[in-house]
């Protein structure tokens, strides 16, 4: 769904830096129209990693949330949309732990900003884009679903290994050891 | 489309881009592997792309998210009074139901302990006017020294009483209209903030007691006459409205307890021994017609 400022209105116009610096200087239309372009893909991104769409939904609306809480602090580098996925999943896994716990806890929690300057555009992304296509793509269908998801969750989701161990609900010992697996396997097949 | 790529920052679309089809079998889960991550390293970026998948999402369900982050935004962060609640396990919307009570705001509070604190001021201050007068002992205390009392134990039913018919009364509550319309009956509603008020009232005149000269014991029996009083309150609003109940019981307060110390010769006299029975009895009593008439006490019951 798209409202109909993102067709033609003046904020339609506006880049995403341009929009997130106007929701810093409290402008609530500017955090729609980020909405209406990011909720969608961040939405389905976040379904794949969770089953429940009452936890998924939570964490979409915590993102923006602190978005707006947030903005005021952005100093302009960086993908709106890399930063987006890194305030979310994090909140994500966040949610996951302690849901069983405190499921209708309304929570305020705000990531600190510097917390996902790794996120901006990795190394790994740029290669990542059309990896299907070629020997790369080959190698990863051959990992095992267990190292294919340890390798999405570090490499694509941006997480630590102590993050990604949570969201997938292993050790982190395991889950090191399940990198380190697919990266050889990985290296044995391209080489 | 390359302008509209640009919409999305830095990265645009650039050489690789998404298949429709592709996005399709994204956006009904059914895609897997390394064109999935593919497509998941691609979205943030691209804003051709984005336009495209929002139409493989639910439409009602991003707009019932829209609408919940743009109303969290209007609404502010909770104080820290609301997250102590949250914490405390007290449900959130009953939590915020309590913390937008007009009694419950700090000025509220602010202006009830200051009225007590110049009680408390008066009990030191005022021995020259009252003077050591001869007459009987009440809570350990001889009737010219309890006369300085008088202010801050007439006061102390009375605040409660007051914070009680401010939580209810529509001049004073900007939430009067959100209140009735929560999903709450009407009696839930009622309850809580009773309570809340009561609590928050009574522990600053509790605490200020403690500075009172007198026994040390005198703020444990300032308790109950001051529940008793408010119970009445609340029993007497399931008839009249919540501000001419609250100004009635307040009033009958004064009048009696100043007869009981006027024919006791003390004006302690409500909160001793006989004066804790009686409290006890009426609080009983005002909290069955208060449970007996709940279906009376709904927020807009003032008919």
């Amino acid at each position: 769904m798209r409202s109909t400022a993102s067709q033609g209105g003046p904020l339609g116009c506006l880049d995403d830096p341009e929009l997130l610096r106007a929701v810093g200087r409290g402008d609530e239309a500017a955090l729609g129209e980020l909405y209406d372009r990011h909720a969608g893909w961040l939405t389905l991104r976040l379904s794949r990693r969770c089953s429940s769409a009452d936890l998924v939904d939570q964490a979409v609306q915590d993102t923006f949330v602190a978005l707006w809480r947030q903005a005021r602090r952005y100093r302009g580098d960086g993908e709106i949309g890399a930063f987006i996925w890194g305030i979310g999943i994090r909140r994500m896994i966040d949610l996951v732990r302690r849901g069983a716990r405190r499921p209708a806890g309304r929570a305020w929690w705000v990531p600190s900003w510097t917390a996902h300057e790794g996120l901006v555009v990795s190394a790994e992304d740029e290669v990542l884009v059309g990896v299907e296509h070629g020997r790369l793509g080959a190698a990863l269908d051959q990992l095992s679903p267990e190292l294919r998801e340890a390798m999405a969750a570090t490499v694509i989701d941006g997480l630590s290994y102590a993050e990604a161990a949570r969201l997938l609900g292993v050790p982190v010992g395991t889950l090191k050891s399940r990198c380190y697996r697919a990266r050889v396997e990985l290296r044995e097949a391209l080489l | 489309m390359s302008a509209s790529d640009r919409q999305s920052g830095t990265g645009g679309c650039g050489t690789w881009q998404a298949d429709p089809a592709l996005l399709a079998r994204y956006g009904r889960g059914e895609l897997h592997g390394p064109a999935a991550w593919s497509i998941e390293a691609h979205l943030p970026r691209c804003a051709t792309c984005q336009r495209e998948i929002g139409s493989h999402l639910d439409a009602e369900r991003l707009g019932r998210n829209r609408r919940a982050v743009l109303a969290a935004v209007a609404v502010g962060p909770p104080g820290i009074g609301e997250r102590a609640l949250v914490r405390l396990g007290v449900p959130a919307h009953l939590a915020r139901l309590v913390v937008v009570t007009p009694s419950l705001r700090r000025s509220w509070l602010a202006s009830v302990t200051l009225v007590l604190a110049v009680a408390l001021g008066f009990s030191y201050l005022a021995v020259p006017l009252v003077g050591a007068r001869p007459g009987p002992v009440a809570l350990g205390l001889a009737a010219g020294p309890a006369m300085r009392l008088v202010p801050f134990l007439v006061l102390v039913p009375l605040l409660p009483l007051a914070g009680v018919a401010a939580a209810f009364s529509r001049r004073f509550d900007p939430t009067h209209d959100l209140a009735v319309a929560a999903p709450l009956s009407g009696v839930q509603v009622f309850f809580v903030r009773s309570a809340a008020v009561l609590v928050a009232s009574l522990v600053p005149a509790l605490v200020l007691a403690a500075g009172l000269p007198g026994p040390g014991w005198l703020p444990a029996a300032l308790l109950l006459p001051a529940l008793a009083v408010a119970a009445v309150a609340l029993a007497a609003s399931s008839v009249l409205d919540p501000a001419s109940a609250a100004i009635g019981v307040g009033a009958a307060w004064v009048v009696l307890s100043g007869a009981l110390g006027v024919a006791w010769g003390s004006p302690a006299v409500a909160f001793g021994p006989g004066g804790q029975v009686l409290s006890g009895a009426v609080l009983v009593a005002a909290f069955g017609v208060v449970v007996a008439r709940r279906g009376r006490l709904e927020l807009g019951w003032a008919r």
